[in-house]
């Protein structure tokens, strides 16, 4: 019988891992192996379970080889939630006011960085080319500036939120 | 005559789980067999790069100093190397020359014998910098011209880059093909073209088998006498990956090339991280087929699968194939920049804007702009004149001709000011890459204490260390011949 070797502890803990059972008993080449929980019970019987355990082994390996890195410790997509456009249903706006519209299709950003305060705030007074917020598509960062100076009257995307091609985010009241 | 001897640095626990397993080797992977791994023979083992830095500060909240040094400590004969991007050091910013400077003299301090240096524009003024502060450091500099397919990067291109970074000091200089698209056929001009100009320099190989030729170009670049080979331990080679070191050791040993790798070394770690694979469920090598696709358009195939999943989150799945054909033309219209990031994302970016927008250049990103005017570094080809025009049509009229560190003032300080003190020039330096919320994670990984590490000398003492993480009340008993185990707890 060969050694035990890596390749196949890798398979085991998984098996292991992955039945979440309180009891195992694996035998594995020369390898015993029980895990019990709770009182411990007397080493004997483990002949019935071994065919089981055996038998897991090659879906195992199925798993294993597909492309996904679904078990990676912590993946992207768990810290990255798939943000969601806040479009309301959107209130009147006056005839007056100015949008400044998404000029592509990203995720809008009213702040420079994750934690420092937004660029504008309803209310805000600013000038002809102040930036006001940012679009991102492909981790590239497009400065959005107001064309017209004047009070910033409402902001209709939320921070972070998925917009779309020419949909307006900032509304400016011309002064 | 003496049979020639083949070099190797391995980049199992680097390029190997960045190409397949979206960069998630933590520590408890690498550690374990680190110290059978300083014992087969390799010439450098590589360690770091942007990726794999990025992830461990952003996602495994694992310090990527802290792995430099727990790594040499278990690898004391085989040089460790890091690899970065030049002025961008691990990120896609340029950095002023005061943060580059530490970084370099900061991976030295943290047990590393080499850094491989590359700038993806191939303007060798962004590597300067870090070149003469590694070989101040001793350090040994691998510097790397990145190779592409275009009408501008002839064989007569990577020459004058090779003799610049020979120039520059480099140590060796390598051919990096982060795209697979090196053919042999270019290897039988390419790599006699570079070796008459770099003359005893030794020349290095790194290319990924993302259409399944860097094998075969591996085998004709080392009849053609190249140096130094990167590649991977089996379960981490091919595909997305470099060729597999068994491979290449095995077949050029039938041509007389001579490797002084241990076999059964190679063997241990191959059953290793086959076993890492099985027991985390990460994704073995899978070989791939010749793609004809990758040659025309050139995007990378992690970033067309970036591509789909953006493109999707926004319902617009069905527009990749019309994207994918403008980045084509986009690239053109760009001058051929090498699609690595960050110019990859730049060049996706504007096909996407064209596609979507209402007209094509309508927008242009602000890095595009920075790109075309010359900012991040000297562009291989002519931009077209109509996007040029549009860049030009705001801001400053003339290109910018100058070093990109050159005009970003002095950052060590200000960082002191404002986000110090710091316990160290390690921790200076992450704040220079990172906001205080991306180090958040981190942070807080680190008040919870430091894990302990046990090396794997056998498969049986990894089997035990892997049983010590269940739950408390348990009994656990393991018997094999000559031995009996039992623990409750």
């Amino acid at each position: 019988m060969p050694d035990l070797t890596f390749a196949e502890v890798g398979q085991i803990l998984r098996l292991i891992q992955a039945i979440d059972a309180s009891d195992v008993d694996l035998e594995w080449g020369d390898l015993r192996l029980r895990i019990r929980h709770g009182e411990p019970t007397v080493t004997n019987g483990a002949a019935s379970t071994v065919q089981e355990a055996k038998s897991v082994v090659p879906q195992l390996k199925t798993d294993a080889e597909e492309p996904a890195v679904t078990a990676a410790p912590q993946t992207e997509a768990a810290t990255e939630a798939p943000q969601t456009a806040a479009v309301d249903e959107a209130p009147i706006v006056p005839d007056h006011w100015v949008a400044v519209a998404a000029p592509m299709v990203g995720t809008f950003y009213r702040s420079p960085k994750p934690g420092e305060p937004p660029y504008v705030e309803a209310g805000d007074v600013v000038a002809a080319g102040d930036t006001v917020g940012l679009v991102e598509v492909m981790k590239l960062f497009t400065e959005l500036k107001t064309d017209v100076a004047g009070k910033v009257a409402r902001i209709d995307a939320a921070d972070s939120a998925l917009v779309e091609f020419g949909q307006p985010l900032i509304w400016i009241e011309p002064a | 005559m003496s049979a020639k001897r083949m070099r190797y640095i391995d980049v199992t626990t680097r390029d190997g789980h960045q190409s397949l397993w979206a960069t998630r080797m933590t520590n408890a992977m690498i550690l374990p067999i680190a110290e059978q791994m300083d014992r087969v023979g390799f010439d450098w083992i590589n360690l770091e790069g942007g990726a794999v830095f990025d992830v461990c500060v952003r996602f495994l909240h694992e310090d990527p100093w802290e792995r430099m040094r727990l790594v040499a400590e278990r690898v004391t004969t085989t040089p460790i190397d890091i690899m970065t991007r030049g002025q961008s050091l691990f990120t896609f910013r340029f950095f002023a020359d005061d943060v580059v400077e530490l970084t370099i003299r900061r991976i030295r301090a943290n047990g590393m014998r080499r850094i491989t240096v590359y700038d993806a524009l191939n303007d060798t003024r962004n590597l300067e910098l870090s070149v003469r502060v590694g070989k101040e450091e001793g350090m040994h500099v691998a510097a790397a011209l990145v190779y592409t397919l275009s009408p501008v990067h002839t064989d007569e291109y990577y020459q004058r880059v090779a003799r610049e970074l020979v120039a520059l000091g480099a140590d060796t200089v390598m051919i990096k093909d982060p795209s697979g698209l090196l053919l042999p056929d270019r290897v039988r001009t390419l790599v006699p073209a570079l070796k008459a100009v770099i003359g005893d320099v030794p020349l290095e190989l790194h290319s990924h088998s993302l259409s399944g030729m860097a094998e075969p170009c591996y085998l004709e670049a080392a009849r053609l006498g190249v140096d130094i080979l990167h590649t991977a331990s089996d379960p981490l080679a091919g595909g997305a990956s470099l060729p597999s070191t068994e491979y290449c050791a095995r077949h050029l040993a039938k041509e007389g090339i001579e490797s002084r790798l241990d076999r059964d070394g190679l063997a241990t770690m191959t059953d290793y991280f086959t076993g890492v694979a099985h027991r985390y469920g990460f994704p073995l090598a899978v070989p791939h087929r010749f793609d004809p696709d990758l040659y025309r358009h050139q995007v990378p195939g992690g970033m067309i699968s970036n591509l789909r999943v953006d493109l999707k989150r926004m319902n617009l799945e069905d527009r990749a194939e019309e994207i994918l054909a403008e980045a084509e033309q986009v690239r053109i219209d760009l001058g051929y920049p090498i699609l690595v990031s960050p110019f990859a994302q730049f060049v996706i970016a504007q096909a996407m804007l064209n596609v979507l927008g209402d007209e094509r250049y309508g927008t242009v990103p602000d890095e595009v702009a920075k790109y075309v005017r010359g900012y991040y570094g000297r562009l291989a080809g002519e931009v077209d004149p109509n996007v040029a025009d549009r860049v030009f049509a705001t801001g400053p009229s003339e290109p910018f001709e100058g070093r990109a560190g050159e005009v970003i003032p002095p950052a060590l300080p200000e960082l002191r000011r404002e986000r110090g003190p710091f316990d160290s020039d390690d921790d200076l330096l992450l704040a220079a890459f990172y906001s205080d919320q991306e180090l958040t994670g981190l942070r807080e990984a680190r008040r919870r204490g430091a894990p302990v590490y046990a090396s794997a000398a056998d498969p049986l003492a990894q089997l035990i260390e892997g049983l010590r993480s269940g739950p408390a009340g348990q009994t656990i008993s393991l018997q094999r011949p000559g031995l009996r185990l039992s623990v409750v707890r």
